[in-house]
């Protein structure tokens, strides 16, 4: 009988991460996601910022791990070969009143680079900003990076480093057993270890009730966007920010290492998971990106997502003990800047463990990952020089990113593996462009058949029930039609 | 199935749909045969057909096996009576050809007895090697 | 080492558009003639066009889309041009060297002349900001066009279309006939965009519901489409009245086509903001010297035999190698008109100008104006938005001075009551 040291319950960004910082160590880590992948939950949908240090809130849990992932992030990006936008920040106050805000940013930031700037100045920067503004606060150390590339990333980290990865596993209980918990799913699946990580997400709170803690309720509120194609490269340079609310960050434009236009957040309540867009949402948010920036080239949209931020009623972090069970550790109510805090969130966790009983010796073969090259990002001869050591880069599948047959295939070999179209999409961009999957929405089964050995009645494009395509036998007779 | 409009057991009115003017076409049953109003000598051949025995240009695709794609294109030779389309449908559904075909081929002659034949649209050539074989879908 | 080819014509695109340009090159003389294709045949869009209605101008037969597809091909092999397919071109310089890859690797063409028949791409789910959920199961039609008739799949069990353009007519009945139930066809606007024809053979046959005026609110269903909510909308498409929910698990979009303009951009060929493809003269040159376009990615034509007609000329063009000369007359559209192309005239000798209607209307008269003058007018008793209208250019009486002329087209609203 296995026993893990630890088992992280959910892949999302907290999750992952504290499963690759906990990789550092000679430990047996487990980490069980429910959905069929990682990064399916709350991580997936958000704006991706990397909020500098003018943006923590003190006093704070959130704040505190916040501060802490900070000092992580040249570390945490060499060795998961990841290159965030280093874009800056741009905070615009439309009053004297929320001029007065900025000089809150500053002093909080203590960035030597940063400073606050006359209208004339922030227009030199960024001259697409409403010419109304009162004054601006430019920070240099706000990043942008793809959610679900951090993510998936941390995980091929973990994995990488032995870290056992399963998805389609939902925990229902766990109760002690010996020395050990006994961690049950859905599905009838048992598994045993020391220690287990509640990083649920949305469902934290629900899993701590099956395990018999009570948490605080979560409360739910949807952030709607909008993506801009990547024509608009360009159009802003720096994330752009209102001053922020009690509420939130505000109704961003934020440019991404991708090359798009992310425009949103709005915050508005809503039931569980939610995650539709609205017409009334999308307006707010180009009302808000429009006060911000008057010509924002809104019919350059091609496609509007939203998330939801699990929140409590403090809107502060949980990060706590089980009071019944001691070797379960809770973490809820991790909304913004929960991407950002992820590597401060996995440092804290690792302490908390450790002050439990959890060794942590800290290995000396831990491997670096070596981020996938793009095609897209390679030079014309690189890309001859790949086209030479393997044909399928020549062939390309996704026309809008230029993603080639060479790293699809990669992606569905990847530890852990794409499994869908929306895990594909995630990692090498198929569906993420403006055609939004017309094109190579067309040639994917198939594709995805030959190679993949993922049928097309198997093919999916997210949770079950999302079928893609289905069999001619598949669909009733005829005689029912007619 | 009718056509459009305007039905009684007497009363048709047909779109006529051989020119881009579309044309409406009122059929009417006389004391001695149909009786057309509108349009002109073409559409009103049309109509006529229309009422009594609609029939329709099938067009879909079938299994094949062993060729470069997985399916074939195909045609009805000649307009098929509309009210037997979904039987040909179901006949179709089974039957599949190999590779290689023409173009224009003729697949099935006299389908479901009505004189009409299945022809190839496309030419489909065999595949080559075993491995990247397209076992039809 | 990357394959660098000189090329006299480098076609990109090898469906009718392309394949008529690249024989009509090799026929005025060019002997180093490529014809790139990113898919693994030719044919374009043709191969997925099963359905009957292709070359009646040209053939005097209806023919479906693999057949008249085929016919160029076969006559492209009677040639010495080169076809390349399963290649993608990845960018054109503005000094038309064309970077493109496929298995064999990198190859750099330095061409002469470049011709863009690179067609055009379907509008999505994004661009209409269509909200709700985002499950499996939306496909635009041609995509799904696609699944059905080249890898034989089927998108769903139960299907709404939205846009009662020709694709989503011949959608509704495709899907039918493979025993997928069409539970409506949703229009937005209030009349029928596609042909006449296709609404009777797609729609009336198979009692498909046509709902005009209305639109697809909102989707809904968590991990595959569970149905739309559709209603009511005025003229400027916001929701009037009722909603409706019908249950489905696909949803297919039929809602425009715009040109495939992004190699375009980034060889700075001028784009015309109203068709979203490139300004061409008569003869399909763009205008910048040495690059051409035809087909689709000019602007969305509803036969092609016009788009071969318009191909062929490009040859001529290249033959005679006229170089480059100011246009006598540039068109713009004033009223009426929802798209028209040639937008400038060379010679205004030969060749057509297509051009697409706003609204139907009956007793029309489509005017040429040169200097507040009506020089030429012609009278149509009929138009419609899903169908072109056609003036041979040689007819027109073209003024002597060169400028600028204005296209009117003015009548009665007419309205097909189905």
């Amino acid at each position: 009988m296995k026993v893990y040291d630890v088992a992280i319950v959910g892949g999302g960004v907290v999750g992952c991460a504290i499963a690759w910082y906990l990789a550092h160590c000679s430990l047996d880590i487990l980490l069980l996601e429910k959905q069929e992948d990682v990064c399916c939950g709350v991580s997936k949908a958000n704006t991706g910022i990397l909020h500098s240090r003018s943006y923590w809130t003190p006093g704070t849990l959130k704040g505190e791990v916040h501060l802490r992932s900070l000092s992580w992030f040249e570390r945490a990006f060499r060795e998961l070969g990841l290159s965030p936008l280093r874009c800056g920040a741009l905070t615009l106050a439309f009053s004297r009143e929320e001029a007065r805000h900025l000089e809150v940013l500053k002093k909080r930031g203590a960035i030597a680079e940063a400073a606050i700037l006359s209208p004339k100045e922030v227009l030199a920067i960024e001259p697409r900003v409403n010419p109304e503004i009162h004054a601006g606060y430019f920070d240099p150390e706000t990043m942008v990076i793809s959610p679900f590339a951090l993510t998936i990333a941390l995980a091929e980290g973990a994995a990488l480093n032995g870290v056992e990865i399963c998805c389609g596993k939902e925990v229902v209980a766990a109760e002690p057993s010996g020395r050990f918990l006994r961690i049950r799913c859905g599905d009838g699946t048992v598994y045993h270890a020391r220690f287990l990580v509640n990083c649920a997400g949305a469902s934290a709170v629900h899993l701590a009730r099956n395990l018999g803690d009570s948490l605080p309720p979560l409360s739910f509120f949807r952030g709607q966007y909008f993506v801009l194609d990547r024509e608009c490269q360009g159009f802003v340079r720096c994330v752009l920010y209102p001053v922020p609310t009690e509420k939130s960050k505000g109704i961003l434009v934020a440019p991404t290492p991708e090359g798009n236009l992310l425009l949103g957040p709005n915050f508005e309540p809503t039931q569980g998971e939610d995650t539709a867009t609205t017409r009334k949402g999308l307006l707010e948010v180009e009302r808000g990106v429009q006060r911000l920036v008057p010509d924002v080239p809104l019919d350059r949209v091609i496609t509007t997502f939203s998330g939801v931020r699990p929140t409590l009623p403090e809107r502060d972090f949980l990060i706590a003990f089980s009071p019944s069970l001691p070797c379960v550790l809770h973490l809820a109510g991790i909304e913004s800047p929960g991407l950002t805090a992820c590597f401060g969130i996995a440092e804290y966790v690792g302490e908390l463990l450790a002050r439990r009983g959890l060794p942590l010796r800290e290995r000396n073969d831990f491997r670096l990952r070596v981020p996938s090259r793009a095609f897209r990002e390679c030079s014309l001869e690189e890309r001859e020089c790949l086209i030479r050591e393997d044909p399928d880069w020549g062939k390309i599948v996704c026309r809008c990113e230029e993603v080639t047959l060479a790293e699809v295939k990669r992606a569905l070999r990847a530890n852990p593996p794409a499994r869908t179209l929306d895990g594909l999409k995630r990692r090498v961009r198929v569906f993420a462009g403006r055609c939004q999957g017309s094109f190579c929405g067309m040639h994917l089964p198939r594709i995805l058949e030959n190679e993949g050995g993922i049928p097309v009645h198997g093919l999916r494009k997210s949770g079950p029930g999302s079928f893609y395509v289905l069999r001619r036998d598949e669909v009733a007779a005829y005689a029912e039609v007619r | 199935m009718s056509s459009v409009g305007k039905n009684t057991s007497t009363f048709s009115e047909v779109f006529c749909i051989v020119c881009p003017l579309g044309c409406r076409i009122g059929v009417e049953q006389g004391s001695d045969g149909l009786v057309l109003r509108g349009g002109c000598p073409r559409g009103q051949e049309y109509a006529r057909q229309e009422v009594t025995s609609p029939c329709r240009v099938v067009t879909t695709t079938i299994r094949i096996l062993g060729g470069e794609i997985p399916r074939l294109p195909v045609r009805t030779s000649a307009p098929f009576p509309r009210e037997r389309i979904f039987e040909l449908m179901e006949f179709l559904r089974t039957f599949e050809v190999t590779a290689p075909v023409r173009r224009g081929e003729v697949l099935v002659e006299d389908l479901l007895g009505t004189g009409i034949h299945l022809v190839a649209t496309r030419t489909i050539r065999r595949l080559e090697k075993e491995e990247e074989g397209s076992a039809g879908a | 080492m990357l394959r660098s080819v000189d090329a006299e014509v480098v076609v990109i695109g090898g469906g009718p558009a392309g394949m008529a340009a690249a024989l009509s090159a090799w026929e005025w003389g060019a002997r180093r003639v490529f014809l790139l294709e990113r898919n693994p045949h030719l044919g374009g869009i043709l191969n997925q066009c099963i359905h009957p209605g292709f070359g009646l101008r040209l053939f005097g037969e209806e023919l479906t889309g693999p057949e008249y597809a085929e016919r160029y091909i076969e006559a492209l092999e009677k040639t010495g041009v080169e076809v390349l397919t399963d290649t993608t071109v990845l960018e054109v310089g503005e000094d038309r060297r064309v970077v493109a890859v496929n298995r064999e690797g990198v190859w750099i063409f330095h061409a002469r002349t470049v011709v863009f028949a690179v067609g055009c791409r379907e509008r999505t789910r994004g661009m209409i900001r269509l909200p709700g959920t985002r499950p499996a199961g939306i496909f635009t039609a041609g995509c799904a066009q696609y699944l059905v008739n080249i890898e034989g799949y089927l998108p769903g069990r139960r299907a709404v279309i939205l846009g009662s353009g020709d694709i989503g007519l011949i959608m509704a009945r495709r899907l039918t006939l493979e025993g997928v139930k069409v539970e409506a066809v949703v229009e937005i606007r209030p009349t029928l965009s596609g042909l006449l024809r296709n609404y009777v053979q797609c729609l009336l046959d198979f009692r498909i519901p046509l709902l005009l005026s209305h639109t697809v609110l909102e989707v809904l269903g968590k991990e595959r489409v569970e149905g739309v909510v559709v209603g009511k909308v005025d003229e400027k498409g916001n929701p009037v009245g009722e909603k409706r929910l019908l249950p489905c698990d696909t949803l297919l979009l039929s809602v425009g086509l715009v040109p495939e303009s992004e190699l375009l951009k980034k060889s700075r060929i001028p784009l015309c903001p109203l068709s979203g493809g490139p300004f061409v003269d008569e003869d399909f040159a763009c205008d910048v010297p040495g690059f051409f376009a035809c087909g689709n990615v000019v602007g969305v034509f509803d036969l092609v035999d016009y788009v071969t007609e318009s191909a062929l000329r490009i040859g001529r063009r290249i033959g005679e190698a006229e170089g480059y000369t100011p246009p006598r007359f540039v068109l713009s559209p004033l009223e009426g008109v929802a798209a028209l192309f040639p937008q400038r005239i060379r010679r205004g000798k030969d060749g057509f100008l297509y051009v697409r209607p706003k609204e139907g209307l009956k007793k029309a008269r489509l005017s040429l104006i040169h200097n507040g003058r009506e020089f030429h007018s012609v009278a149509l008793p009929l138009c419609r938005p899903g169908e072109m209208i056609r003036l041979d250019l040689a007819r027109v009486p073209w003024p002597e001075e060169k400028g600028e002329v204005q296209v009117v087209l003015r009548g009665e609203k007419h309205v097909d009551v189905l």
